[in-house]
């Protein structure tokens, strides 16, 4: 462990060896991070690298965090949501000498900031050079306000599907400056995260919020991709009638096949009695919904924008508002019933639970890893001809790209010993026969899981 | 430089976002260096949360907050190189430390991890001899487990922590409620100490004045969010054996100036800290440093 940081601020130090303690069981239940540990610790691919970090700031970012500087980085971390920060994680990370700046209730302007704080917390007053975002604030903030900063950088990662769309906006609109790595599509986040991930996730949270039992209760899911997919799956799981909204006819013929009924929000909000979001957009759930729902629905957002629910009208005409525990509000409206929010409407499973499940995490994180480890070398040609899986990385332009495929499989190998998987191996013959390498990659980049 | 003030607060007003109305309204203060201000007022008068603005808890929009010169909000004000002091000694100081109620009752600290644990979290071997004095003015064994301690023995736990490492500006926010009046009296008369041995100051909010009668420098009276009084101790309180006194502790006001008599006050603290003394086995002389 390194001296302590001396420029950083949370909500209480103290709590410091209560995060390290939490930290030491995540390790356990985030395999890929550790293997990633052992594969290139000797190796210090990311020996020189300055990686501003804006993600929530958890327990599993905290094994994140220590594996970039594990791997030789500088780090320097915000959370990207007021409310995500776990104080004892963030504790632990700033004794461990990491600029960290994230308390759980940040007010706006607390948060915007704590996000130029960490811009100018490297070491020696130098700049960033790499930028791991998750929902795009951090990007955002960067190329608005300080683009001298990205003179030298090398790239970002983006973590989540809202920030990804942000990005394709912001080449469209010839704005963005550097390259830069989705990470949410790949299969081991974006299939990971979304769909195992918010299948465990979201009924803990819903459930820690409110003890309600969803067996046989009518839950309407907004939006069907993998978020919604896995949301869906863990409803009908939990035994409730599931309807699905979505506005893909993909994605709803989906839905259809997989045996749930495809409606409109304006036909779900007269019966449904739990309203999750999912879809990365806006006023999903507005005024006209809210009036309809039945007594005490439970309404919540697992997308990352707080206004895929319409909390500005509810809080404009409510009659009522109760706030019964953290986290948890019940509005009376003028229709005589009442409506409970959770999460004030933003993402429920980090307001009322603790997130995605650590090996899910792990997966996920595992891509922000290599994806800042292959923009950081994607100049160097003798680092990405001795490891085969970055052979394909760089140099990049500047863009949006996805991983390939060969490293999104390679997520996923460093997973499987956890899980007691024993791979087969194509031989020699069989890989000549299907044109496939013996290492990989198995599947074409256009193929989806 | 070194500051002329420990904090220097100029027409400070902070709202919280849910509020319609400000915490804190309009404050201008200057509090000296090697002092001990109290802070009184009623529940909801603003203490609490112009204590923690001073910390730095808090981003201020409207108004000014110096503390040791710099603004308390940010993370680099905290381990300011002052002119008294080497760059070595500047990561031995932290500007402002903020002790408040709320640490007892989050629910993380009752899991089991051992005191000396938690100490050396937060650097007891580096500040050992500092560690060591406070253990023991506190009474703590180190081999307590956080999850089997009493109310009061989690408090003396959080205030070792949290004055390990020296500060400038201490800020105490109602820390000593649980304490028992031998651990307090200890912990007044260490800070006491501190302001006076070395260049800091302290800030403390409370509702108990028990033994508190030669202990302050400053008094602020605080309401609905102001300051609408402020005594200077030595100058503006008296404390007169008046013989005729109608009631327990009449206090006079003089009109005239900002002068304040008070008449004797019966209490129990003297023999409950008389009781303690025998109790433990405690040497009068033991009360001090």
């Amino acid at each position: 462990m390194s001296a302590p940081a001396q420029n950083y601020k949370i909500a209480d130090i103290s709590l410091a060896a209560f995060g390290r303690k939490e930290i030491e069981l995540a390790e356990h239940e985030m395999p890929g991070l550790m293997a990633i540990r052992k594969a290139y610790g000797d190796v210090q691919p990311l020996k020189g690298a300055r990686i501003a970090g804006c993600l929530h700031m958890t327990i599993q970012t905290a094994v994140l965090i220590e594996t970039l500087v594990a791997l030789g980085a500088e780090v320097t971390w915000s959370s990207c949501n007021i409310y995500s920060t776990q104080d004892h994680a963030a504790a632990a990370i700033a004794a461990s000498g990491v600029p960290v700046f994230a308390w759980k209730g940040e007010t706006e302007e607390e948060y915007l900031w704590c996000i130029e704080q960490q811009l100018f917390a490297f070491k020696d007053n130098k700049k960033l050079n790499l930028i791991l975002d998750d929902g795009g604030d951090l990007t955002t903030l960067v190329h608005e306000k300080h683009p001298e900063m990205l003179e030298d950088c090398f790239g970002l990662s983006e973590e989540t599907t809202t920030g990804v769309h942000h990005l394709y906006r912001m080449v469209k609109e010839g704005k963005l400056k550097v390259p830069a790595i989705n990470v949410n599509d790949s299969v081991t986040k974006s299939k990971f995260d979304n769909l195992y991930g918010c299948r465990e996730s979201l009924v803990d949270g819903i459930k820690r919020a409110t003890d309600v039992m969803l067996a046989g209760k009518v839950a309407v899911v907004a939006g069907y991709g993998d978020v919604g997919k896995g949301c869906a799956a863990a409803l009908r799981g939990m035994g409730a009638r599931v309807l699905v909204t979505e506005i893909d006819p993909i994605n709803a013929l989906q839905a259809a096949m997989e045996g749930y009924q495809v409606v409109t929000m304006e036909d779900a909000s007269h019966i449904g009695q739990v309203f999750v979001t999912t879809t990365g957009c806006r006023d999903i759930i507005n005024g006209e919904h809210f009036i309809n729902m039945p007594e005490d629905a439970i309404v919540c957002n697992i997308g990352h924008f707080d206004i895929e629910i319409d909390v500005a009208w509810l809080k404009a005409n409510a009659k009522e508002c109760i706030n019964i525990k953290p986290q948890v509000d019940r509005y009376l409206l003028s229709s005589g019933r009442h409506v409970i929010l959770l999460a004030n409407g933003r993402l429920v499973n980090l307001g009322c639970a603790t997130g995605h499940s650590s090996f899910v995490m792990s997966c996920s994180f595992s891509n922000q890893v290599l994806a800042q480890i292959a923009l950081f070398k994607s100049n160097d040609k003798s680092f990405r001809e001795k490891h085969i899986e970055f052979q394909k990385t760089g140099p990049f332009e500047v863009g949006v790209h996805v991983l390939p495929k060969i490293l999104d499989e390679a997520v996923a190998k460093f997973h499987l010993g956890n899980l007691g998987v024993r791979l087969t191996k194509l031989s020699k013959v069989q890989s000549e026969y299907l044109g496939i390498p013996e290492e990989g990659p198995f599947k074409a980049d256009h193929y989806r899981y | 430089m070194v500051s002329q003030f420990a904090i220097e607060v100029r027409n400070l007003t902070y709202k919280f976002k849910e509020s319609s109305d400000p915490s804190v309204v309009d404050i201008n203060l200057q509090i000296p260096w090697n002092t001990r201000s109290l802070v009184v007022g009623a529940n909801g008068a603003g203490k609490s949360t112009l204590l923690k603005l001073l910390s730095g808890k808090h981003l201020c929009l409207d108004g000014k907050i110096l503390v040791n010169g710099l603004d308390p909000f940010s993370p680099l004000s905290m381990n300011q190189v002052d002119d008294d002091e080497s760059v070595e000694d500047s990561t031995n100081y932290q500007t402002t430390t903020y002790l408040g109620t709320e640490w007892c009752h989050m629910s993380i600290i009752n899991r089991d991890i051992g005191v000396l644990e938690l100490l050396k979290s937060i650097g007891f071997d580096h500040f050992r001899e500092r560690g060591e004095r406070l253990v023991r003015i506190l009474d703590i064994d180190v081999r307590w487990r956080m999850h089997r301690l009493s109310d009061g023995q989690k408090r003396r736990v959080q205030l070792a922590m949290g004055l390990l490492k020296p500060w400038r500006v201490l800020l105490l926010d109602e820390v000593t409620v649980d304490l028992d009046v031998i651990a307090r009296a200890r912990l007044l008369e260490f800070l006491k100490w501190e302001t006076e041995t070395r260049r800091c100051s302290v800030v403390y909010a409370t509702h108990i004045f028990d033994g508190l009668a030669k202990w302050p420098n400053q008094v602020y009276h605080m309401k609905s969010g102001k300051i609408v009084d402020n005594l200077d101790y030595q100058k503006d309180v008296e404390f007169s054996e008046v013989v005729n006194a109608k009631v327990n502790g009449q206090v006079a006001f003089e009109n005239d100036n900002n002068k304040v008599v008070i008449s004797k006050v019966n209490s129990l603290h003297p023999l409950a800290l008389e009781w303690l003394k025998r109790d433990n086995q405690i040497p009068d002389k033991e009360i001090g440093i």
